[in-house]
């Protein structure tokens, strides 16, 4: 009964509440509006100001100014002839150190990495066969082949360029699956460096 | 009283009640739609404003960031001149409240370039707005305002400013009070600039600024310890014909062009008509290469006895006493015997030479400054053969310089321009020397360079071709005089494929203990011309290499000098 009596009212409460909310978007719409324009405006005063700065800049930056700095301070000149290079053959020559005997060696050294990789490989091909039939007897069988492979080396020189890229990743594969402990690695190695040695000596 | 009581008591009592009940409601009704009506016409006219104004577009009505005049930039995109917001301190004289003598010495202590008299006049003037002073700083608006006389305001007005200030003055011309371009470029462009619809898109001019700034200083430099009393410098592209630099010494300050000495103004560049000397021999030569008088670069031509024209007698100033090749003339600059190319090419061909380099109408630019040049009326024999060594035809450096471009990038002339070119859009030009004459021209102004009068020129690694010119300068009273030249040194680089015409004139030099007081080019315009070019060079993407050269093989043992 009561709240039959409050309906008119309920219904004016609920329409002013709904009024109001539109209003009051409104008003927010508005404010955001106003919000933009004023950062447009505060946008496009900044740009006024980065030009009259550029401006600024300019003029106390104008070239006959900074040419009365390099007459004072700087005392920069033009690059001349002798300062400006063609090609990298032109930059070699710049290059007047006397090439000793040094300088060779150490271009053959930098090729000798590929040289005793055919020893390596005998022995590696040997452990990959005896692997499942015998991983533990593996560092015994390597270290005889080793020498042997030293033995076998000269006369598979010619063929020793073409060789290590193919022997690389059988080295890899052998060392990541584990078959050669590191011990048997390290001795494989040693062995490489000596023969190397004995390479560079003759 | 009486009455009304007796009138109450008349009417019936409910009768009233009732009629009076509905009139109160009848006029409530009214005042209630009155109230409504008010309130719907706030309320709709409120929907309205705020659904249908646009409130964000106050602030664009005028976009401050289009300059009310265009700003005008070098090739690279540095601005020459810009229009900024500056401060301009004006008065109501009527509204001025403290006393105006007093005021007037403190203008005056404030700004001294004028009189107490001056300010006590302007604040006592009958009118409604004065200046005080335009393009005024902020620390002196700061301290006028401190005044606090209320009858001085303040306003914010557009100004054109030049920020490199005296840097191609000549060229930018300015404006006037009222912002209208009234020389050079600013006059030139006026309708460009102030465009509206162009406003905010900046105008490109052919000048490098950091080339300018280079060929200002080495010729200013010049000008001063040579005490001549002015010079010329331009840059000219070969390949389009752009005025890369153009220096006219003096300078002003296009900033403050009303203060400037009224002779600064004067851009020798395009006003200013010389005879320019034997500078003009290499066209000469090139045009009876052209005509076939040369037939050789071999041919050898007599330089033994002075040429004798009517009371004249051509001689040279170091006469080589024989006869020499057409390289050697070049490189010993011959008078003599560049009269004798010209008395066979006669008349008719020497004129027509000129007029295809167009010696005879005012240079081509764009500039309202150009002078008409000095073309003789009468082309007797003795104008003829003096032509063909510069003298009797005067024309500006500019024309000398769009010369030289048409000798050297292949014998193409083209019109000497100061608005960036966009690559491949250059002036097609005319044809004026065969791609023959052009290598034939390039090979011997190098070879001036490098054994003849132009050694001063030469900049290493650069391979400078050019000639030299010292012309007798028509003294005030008439006749030459021989103490007062204008010198000048015109020269491309570098020869092996030409790109750049660098040309300097010195007008009237005196010379100083390291010039051993000689006024000729090969001593005062060469030397500037070298420094110019060392310096430039790089930026214009000439690489200096000493080891390239154009191949002057075939002349070399024409010219005796160059033989040992």
């Amino acid at each position: 009964m009561i709240a039959k009596g409050f309906k008119p009212v309920a219904w004016v409460a609920a329409i002013g509440t709904a009024a109001l909310g539109c209003y009051m978007l409104s008003l927010q719409v508005a404010a955001e509006r106003a919000d933009l324009a004023t950062l447009e405006r505060q946008i496009m005063s900044t740009r006024q100001d980065i030009r009259a700065l550029q401006t600024e800049l300019g003029t106390r930056g104008r070239l006959s100014q900074l040419e009365q700095w390099n007459a004072e301070v700087l005392a920069l000149s033009a690059p001349v002839a002798g300062q400006f290079l063609e090609s990298n053959l032109s930059l070699a020559r710049f290059d007047t150190r006397q090439r000793t005997v040094a300088d060779q060696q150490e271009v053959r050294l930098a090729s000798a990495p590929t040289a005793p990789a055919p020893p390596v490989q005998a022995p590696l091909h040997m452990a990959s066969a005896e692997a499942p039939a015998a991983p533990p007897s593996a560092p015994a069988a390597a270290q005889p082949l080793v020498r042997r492979a030293s033995f076998q080396t000269p006369p598979a020189r010619p063929a020793a360029a073409v060789r290590p890229g193919v022997v690389r990743p059988a080295l890899v594969q052998a060392r990541s699956a584990g078959l050669l402990d590191a011990g048997t690695l390290d001795q494989l190695d040693d062995a490489a460096r000596s023969e190397r040695g004995t390479e560079d000596g003759n | 009283m009486a009455t009304l009581a007796a009138q109450i008591e008349r009417t019936a009592p409910w009768d009233e009640d009732r009629s009076g009940l509905t009139l109160v409601y009848h006029r409530l009704m009214l005042v209630l739609l009155l109230f409504v009506g008010v309130t719907a016409v706030i309320v709709l006219r409120l929907g309205y404003l705020q659904l249908f104004t646009d409130r964000s577009g106050a602030a664009s009505l005028a976009n401050p960031l289009i300059p009310p005049r265009a700003d005008i930039v070098d090739r690279n995109g540095i601005p020459l001149a810009r229009t900024i917001d500056a401060w301009a301190i004006g008065v109501h004289p009527s509204g001025i409240i403290g006393d105006r003598a007093e005021l007037a010495a403190r203008l005056h202590a404030l700004m001294p370039d004028r009189s107490i008299d001056h300010y006590r006049a302007l604040l006592s003037a009958d009118s409604n707005y004065l200046y005080i002073a335009r393009r005024a700083l902020p620390e002196l608006v700061a301290a006028v305002n401190a005044i606090g006389e209320p009858g001085i305001v303040f306003n914010r007005e557009p100004e054109r400013l030049y920020p490199q200030t005296a840097l191609a003055g000549h060229i930018l011309g300015w404006t006037d009070m009222d912002g209208h371009g009234v020389a050079g470029m600013e006059r030139v462009l006026e309708a460009r600039l102030t465009e509206p619809g162009m406003r905010g898109q900046p105008v490109a001019l052919s000048i490098d600024s950091r080339v300018q700034a280079a060929m200002e200083s080495e010729l200013s430099a010049a000008v001063a310890s040579l005490s001549a009393e002015g010079g010329t410098g331009i840059v000219l592209d070969v390949a389009t014909g752009e005025v890369v630099a153009m220096a006219s010494a003096p300078t002003f300050n296009p900033n403050a062009a009303g203060r400037s000495d009224p002779s600064a103004l004067y851009n020798r560049a395009t006003m200013g008509v010389y005879e320019l000397g034997s500078t003009f021999k290499p066209i000469t030569v090139a045009a009876a290469l052209e005509a076939g008088v040369i037939t050789s670069p071999a041919q050898l031509w007599d330089a033994g006895s002075p040429v004798a024209v009517g009371r004249f007698r051509i001689s040279d100033d170091h006469p080589l006493g024989r006869r020499i090749t057409v390289p050697e003339l070049l490189v010993h600059s011959s008078n003599i015997a560049t009269a004798r190319i010209a008395d066979q090419m006669g008349a008719e061909r020497m004129q027509a030479a000129f007029r295809a380099v167009g010696f005879d109408e005012p240079a081509h630019i764009e500039l309202s400054e150009r002078a008409r040049t000095l073309w003789p009326r009468d082309w007797g024999r003795a104008t003829v053969l003096t032509s063909g060594f510069g003298h009797g035809v005067a024309v500006t450096p500019l024309h000398l310089a769009s010369a030289y471009a048409a000798l050297v990038n292949g014998g193409i002339w083209r019109p000497a321009t100061l608005m960036r070119v966009e690559p491949g859009r250059a002036a097609p030009g005319r044809r004026v020397y065969s791609e023959q004459t052009s290598l034939r021209m390039r090979q011997m102004l190098r070879m001036i360079v490098q054994y003849g009068t132009g050694r001063r020129g030469d900049a290493p690694g650069f391979r400078v071709g050019g000639k030299t010119g010292t012309a007798e300068k028509v003294a005030s009273g008439g006749g030459y005089s021989r103490r007062v030249n204008v010198s000048t040194f015109a020269a491309a680089f570098p020869m092996d494929r030409p790109r750049y015409v660098v040309l300097v004139m010195m007008d009237a030099p005196r010379g100083n203990e390291e010039t051993h007081y000689l006024t000729t080019a090969a001593w005062t315009a060469a030397p500037v011309v070298s420094r110019v070019i060392s310096r430039v060079g790089p930026l214009l993407g000439v690489i200096p290499d000493s080891n390239r050269d154009i191949d002057t093989s075939d002349m070399v043992p024409l010219v005796a000098a160059a033989r040992h």
